[in-house]
């Protein structure tokens, strides 16, 4: 039996064109928290999607807590909390029997939790759904992901359209619960900063590919952009072996690769006979370089 | 937490999930009363045997059957929607057995649709004869050998050019018809509904289906007009009377093994 709670190995999906995800293999840690980073249609929500068991992959296997998500029952369901990235809470639907319906299906909901975050987000009981603001939409869905006391927790985008304290909440929120009970967390976003915050290890998914999947200081040291220059033969021709991305210039190549790989600046400068220049790159630079291609 | 327990919590969450759900049953069921309420408007028979067999509403059928069983699946741009009216999405990703969430969505699709037919029902008992005037003599004899106990009025009795019959038990025969053929509708569409949902137009084709039963009672009606021969709603009714236990034995079973065959196929859909 695998011991990552969340396991992802050779997964593609297509809907009715090419294949939105391909090849995707990852595994999260158990008591860990994995940001998942990509640009819009990278394919993180379809990703979601497969672990939460809404869609099937049409090669590979998805597993959580060792069990394929499609199939699993109540009894296994109520450890995997599921936010979506859309509104999907039903809404005419109160505050109250949203919450309602969370007591009665989970054994294990924590109602306190509930409770307090309610009172926390300040959200009215008895407002329905559609009437609260996109934000307070989002908090309730957040609530009724963790309130269960998942061990496994999915997050799609879940501080879109939060204010910056009500982000800040939801981050301490999931350290807690991973303090309390260890749970496991994935979650994307496009907010970078949060990522670096919480997350101990990252993902990067470019076209449905895992660029990168590794610790955010794993990443810092290991990836640069190198400026080779001063050519004595003009531009080498060809692709670059091991680089995430190659700019052609008219008298330099910039290159972002890793520096621990086996074609390292030194290695291509001695090949080219240049000199090159090298640059740390922070984590926006890297999702930038490696989502670019 | 046990089948029932969990069946009673989806069940309440999705009867306040949408007010619009008691809208259409409202609207297309309430016609169902009229035909039933015509002897206590001073008549003491009624005109047509057809026209009080004839149902133009069924269609509602299919329309709660498409909002409550897969409401995403059959709304246009239902999927991609930013916001949801239904929650298919929160609920399969909520501690549920999908089973059970397909019964309760269903149990109220079927509480919906069959509450008023069963009123009907209960209305006639109240006043359970029937007499109906019937001109054309392939009907009459039909219904007189069809149809339990039904009599041609002796002649003293007749007050017109043309013959009555008198049905006893008319009037509840003809609303366990009229609750029979809901019954048979929802079953049909339920089927439908379940085969169609993999196929990538088939909220096409069930719309389409949709339409078609709207106007396709029209088009019985006007094939009829004057031909003297039985409608096919009379022909359905006197099947249905001459063959009531045998008719409800086969529905019960097939309302039995299409609701078992439709939520192991319905776990296996994709949202």
């Amino acid at each position: 039996m695998n011991e990552s709670p969340i396991l992802v190995q050779k997964v593609s999906r297509a809907y009715d064109g090419p294949p939105v995800v391909r090849d995707l293999s990852f595994a999260v840690k158990p008591g860990s928290i994995y940001g998942f980073l990509g640009r819009n249609g990278s394919g993180k929500t379809t990703t979601l999607r497969m672990l939460a068991g809404l869609i099937r992959p049409q090669a590979g296997e998805v597993r959580i807590l060792g069990q394929d998500p499609f199939t699993i029952g109540a009894a296994e369901r109520q450890w995997l909390g599921y936010m979506s990235e859309k509104a999907v809470v039903p809404a005419f639907t109160r505050v109250s029997s949203v919450l309602n319906l969370g007591r009665e299906l989970y054994p294990t909901w924590d109602g306190t939790l509930a409770d307090a975050l309610i009172a926390r987000y300040d959200l009215s009981r008895k407002k329905r759904f559609m009437t609260l603001s996109q934000g307070n939409q989002r908090l309730l869905s957040f609530i009724m992901a963790i309130a269960p006391r998942p061990r496994v927790l999915l997050l799609d985008e879940p501080a879109a359209n939060l204010d910056v304290v009500a982000r800040r909440e939801i981050l301490d929120d999931i350290l807690d619960l991973i303090r309390d009970c260890g749970c496991t967390v994935l979650f994307s976003t496009h907010i970078l900063s949060d990522v670096e915050r919480v997350a101990d290890e990252i993902g990067i998914l470019a076209k449905g590919s895992l660029r990168v999947s590794e610790t955010l200081d794993s990443l810092k040291d290991s990836i640069r952009q190198v400026r080779f220059f001063g050519f004595p033969n003009g531009i080498p021709a060809g692709d670059i072996p091991e680089s995430f991305r190659a700019v052609r210039g008219k008298d330099e190549i910039t290159i972002t690769l890793r520096t621990n790989s086996v074609t390292t600046p030194e290695t291509l400068a001695r090949r080219w006979s240049c000199q090159q220049e090298t640059r740390a790159l922070n984590l926006e630079d890297i999702f930038v370089e490696l989502s670019r291609n | 937490m046990n089948t029932p327990k969990q069946f009673w919590a989806l069940f309440k969450f999705q009867s306040t999930i949408n007010p619009f759900i008691y809208f259409f049953p409202l609207v297309f069921g309430v016609p169902l009363l009229i035909p039933l309420m015509h002897s206590s408007f001073g008549k003491d028979y009624h005109p047509s045997l057809d026209t009080l067999l004839m149902i133009q509403n069924l269609f509602f059928v299919g329309m709660i059957g498409a909002m409550l069983v897969s409401p995403e699946k059959y709304q246009f741009g239902g999927l991609n929607a930013s916001t949801s009216y239904y929650g298919t999405e929160f609920l399969l990703t909520r501690a549920i057995n999908r089973p059970v969430l397909y019964r309760a969505r269903v149990t109220l699709w079927y509480l919906l649709v069959l509450i008023l037919p069963l009123i009907t029902v209960l209305h006639a008992l109240n006043d359970p004869d029937l007499v109906v005037e019937e001109y054309a003599t392939t009907v009459q004899q039909s219904c007189l050998t069809q149809v339990p106990g039904s009599t041609l009025l002796p002649s003293e009795t007749k007050k017109h050019s043309t013959e009555l019959i008198s049905i006893p038990r008319g009037n509840v025969l003809v609303a366990e018809w009229q609750f029979w053929m809901f019954l048979l509708t929802a079953i049909a569409t339920q089927v439908l509904l379940v085969l169609l949902h993999p196929i990538k137009y088939g909220k096409f084709i069930f719309w389409a289906f949709f339409f078609a039963m709207i106007f396709l009672p029209l088009i019985f009606i006007f094939d009829t007009i004057g031909k003297g021969t039985p409608s096919l709603y009379e022909a359905l009714f006197f099947s249905f009377t001459s063959h009531q236990l045998l008719c409800w034995i086969l529905t019960a079973s097939a309302l039995v093994l299409t609701q078992l065959g439709c939520e192991r196929r319905f776990v296996t859909f994709e949202h």
